[in-house]
């Protein structure tokens, strides 16, 4: 009971504060871009697409500058909060399902699958026309779906999941599909930069219809896992713990894997495979606010959406005009981080 | 004791350090003071009868290297699209025994045996006992590799149009052809001059901005690219000519930029790539978007260094400025 209370207060306490440093980062993301527009105009812009005040908003700017915050900026930012929230979740879900610290969002070979289907969309160029310019995330999220059941038959022997077996049957598929998507590289030719580009994962050149097929798929995700983090808590302590607690093992770590492998599949479909965000965040968390996943999990949904918009903005801005690969900042900014929170943190981990 | 003598094994070992590098820096100087006088030779050479060249000819080439070729090549392997065009350019189609898998012009290089893509097979190349190579400095380790098997390489490297001309020469010198190589120059030269003589009177306010895209990334051309050159020497100003080399850029900076008129180099591998920078939701209000004025640029023509590079160098400005061409 005590516990209970403990987590709550805690809860109570740090979300208002993540989300506040969220809502920070967004505005300071979106104020800031290679284009000249000053921070007056840019707000002017964002109230006038509020219903009721901003219809009192008169249009003194060019249609260009509204078209950069509102096309450009906002569906990135929104698009980098969905997308780091989504990594972060579903890296934390499988560390705590696997119970192996070194467990990210691309361990089971989901996001190679992704880049495969992917790689072949954009080498034969075909677009269906059932879907679009939604072909390529279309294509990507089902190759990586169909991945993960791959391996999960490959790892289940007697009707019996073993984690362990899961690991390695994700590494040994993973495996594979990168000597296919090296094959795929060495023929391509002229469309190896786009290939190479996408498998570098980027929010660049997106725009609102992707946040719309995201969107839901993140909240349904969240919401889902929210009513499982009392059994995450449990599975993490150990097979034999969470049997005599009255979970059921298999059902639910099947569950928590697919919900996971979902949400990492929606982010790689619509930016690519964006490392160590997945990785590092859950790690973060758990380094400052401790092992509790009834913590974890909430607070990495909004600690990934804050890093991955935060370095987004330094990816498209540092070096202005020019735009950087946003796996460079990830990795290069959260591996000291992380790194220093390791070192202060000198007790047992994990 | 042991001391002493540490001391003096260390000023032994410094003295010799010192002994070679005094050494390789005046192999260098000589190396320097040569070079001039090669070319003025060389230039002296070609200038007292140019019709009929004497070989053995010496050519510092494109990687630095003193290339020495005995006499007239008979069998020659190109292993770079833009050589291959100077080679045929040269009339010496005949001669070429060998292409890479990315050759496609003229016509006839596709009955040619192929040496590789962009890596290329050494091997290959060795068994057709070729007595010239023409290279591309971006081949890298295969021309050493290859001037290690004996075979003679002429490595060219050119980044501007200036330099095309001069790597034509060159390669015209190299294969007995220097006058054919002159006419080819003086008749790309004149290509360049009828499009400065167009659109030299344009006012600065009223040329047009131009978006050079490499890659549907926006990945652009920045200063230092020959397709730079091209946009600036047929009259019109790259909105992207303050970043060098092939920069990507962030999209809000195009937009921004607002350029006049939008030229895609990857039109022809990707499809209806026109069409889908027209439908670009964020792009309506881009002044080129709005005029219609996308234009698919044939990448072989506007980045091949050879002597297509100045119809490249026409068409693009024709695209620009299509009211005054068809004028005349």
């Amino acid at each position: 009971m005590k516990g209970r209370q403990q987590y709550t207060k805690k809860l109570i306490i740090w979300i208002p504060v993540l989300l506040a440093i969220l809502l920070f980062t967004m505005i300071f993301s979106v104020s800031i871009g290679s284009a000249d527009i000053n921070m007056m105009t840019v707000w002017l812009v964002i109230c006038s697409k509020i219903p009721l005040i901003g219809e009192g908003i008169e249009q003194t700017w060019k249609d260009t500058t509204e078209t950069i915050i509102w096309n450009i900026r906002m569906p990135r930012i929104v698009l980098g909060i969905l997308v780091g929230a989504a990594l972060a979740l579903a890296g934390a879900i499988y560390q705590g399902v696997l119970r192996n610290p070194l467990a990210d969002p691309f361990i089971l070979g989901v996001s190679s699958g992704s880049a495969l289907g992917a790689a072949l969309v954009l080498l034969f160029g075909f677009e269906s026309i059932l879907f679009g310019q939604l072909t390529l995330p279309v294509v990507a999220f089902s190759s990586g779906l169909l991945t993960l059941f791959i391996v999960y038959t490959l790892a289940r022997i007697n009707r019996r999941l073993q984690m362990e077996t899961l690991i390695l049957a994700g590494v040994v598929v993973q495996a594979f599909i990168a000597s296919m998507l090296s094959l795929i590289l060495a023929l391509s030719d002229e469309k190896m930069q786009t290939i190479m580009y996408w498998m570098m994962g980027s929010l660049a050149l997106t725009d609102w219809s992707y946040n719309r097929v995201v969107l839901p798929f993140v909240l349904l995700s969240i919401l889902f896992v929210a009513f499982l983090t009392r059994e995450l808590n449990i599975l993490a302590l150990g097979e034999e713990a969470a049997y005599y607690s009255g979970v059921s093992v298999q059902k639910v770590r099947v569950v928590l894997l697919i919900v996971a492998s979902l949400l990492t599949g929606v982010a790689v479909s619509v930016s690519g495979t964006i490392g160590f965000v997945g990785l590092i965040v859950p790690h973060m968390i758990r380094l400052i606010f401790g092992a509790d996943y009834r913590l974890i999990l909430p607070l990495s949904v909004i600690g990934g959406a804050i890093f991955l918009v935060g370095a987004d903005t330094i990816a498209r801005t540092i070096l202005e005009p020019r735009e950087l690969p946003i796996g460079i900042i990830t990795a290069f900014l959260g591996a000291p981080f992380f790194g220093y929170l390791l070192r202060k943190k000198k007790s047992d981990y994990f | 004791m042991k001391q002493a003598l540490k001391v003096l094994g260390l000023v032994l070992f410094m003295t010799m350090v010192s002994i070679g590098l005094i050494g390789c820096a005046s192999d260098d100087e000589s190396k320097q003071d040569e070079n001039p006088a090669q070319e003025q030779s060389q230039e002296q050479g070609s200038g007292q009868d140019s019709s009929e060249v004497a070989f053995p000819v010496t050519i510092t080439d494109d990687s630095g290297e003193e290339v020495v070729i005995e006499e007239e090549p008979e069998r020659i392997v190109s292993v770079i699209p833009s050589a291959t065009e100077i080679i045929f350019g040269l009339g010496l189609g005949d001669k070429v025994v060998g292409v890479t898998d990315n050759d496609n012009y003229p016509e006839e290089v596709k009955e040619i045996e192929s040496v590789g893509g962009l890596e290329l097979n050494i091997e290959k190349i060795i068994s057709l006992e070729p007595d010239l190579v023409v290279a591309d400095v971006n081949n890298g380790d295969s021309i050493s590799k290859l001037r290690e098997q004996g075979i003679k390489v002429l490595v060219l490297g050119a980044q501007t149009l200036e330099q095309t001309y001069e790597d034509i020469l060159t390669a015209g010198k190299a294969t007995g052809t220097t006058d054919k190589a002159e006419e080819v120059v003086a008749s790309m030269k004149e290509d360049v001059e009828s499009v400065k003589k167009v659109v030299q009177d344009i006012p600065e306010d009223e040329r047009k901005t131009v978006w050079i895209e490499i890659g549907e990334e926006l990945f652009t051309a920045g200063s230092g690219t020959f397709l730079n050159e091209l946009v600036q020497t047929a009259g019109g100003v790259n909105v992207m000519s303050d970043q060098e080399g092939w920069p990507q850029v962030s999209e809000e900076e195009v937009i921004q930029s607002n350029p006049d008129v939008i030229f895609l180099t990857y039109a022809s591998y990707v499809e209806n790539a026109v069409q889908k920078v027209k439908n670009r939701d964020s792009w309506k209000d881009v002044t080129a978007i709005q005029e219609g004025q996308v234009y698919p640029l044939n990448s072989d023509i506007t980045e091949r260094p050879g002597p297509r590079i100045t119809q490249g160098l026409t068409k693009i400005a024709e695209y620009l400025y299509p009211e005054k061409f068809n004028q005349e």
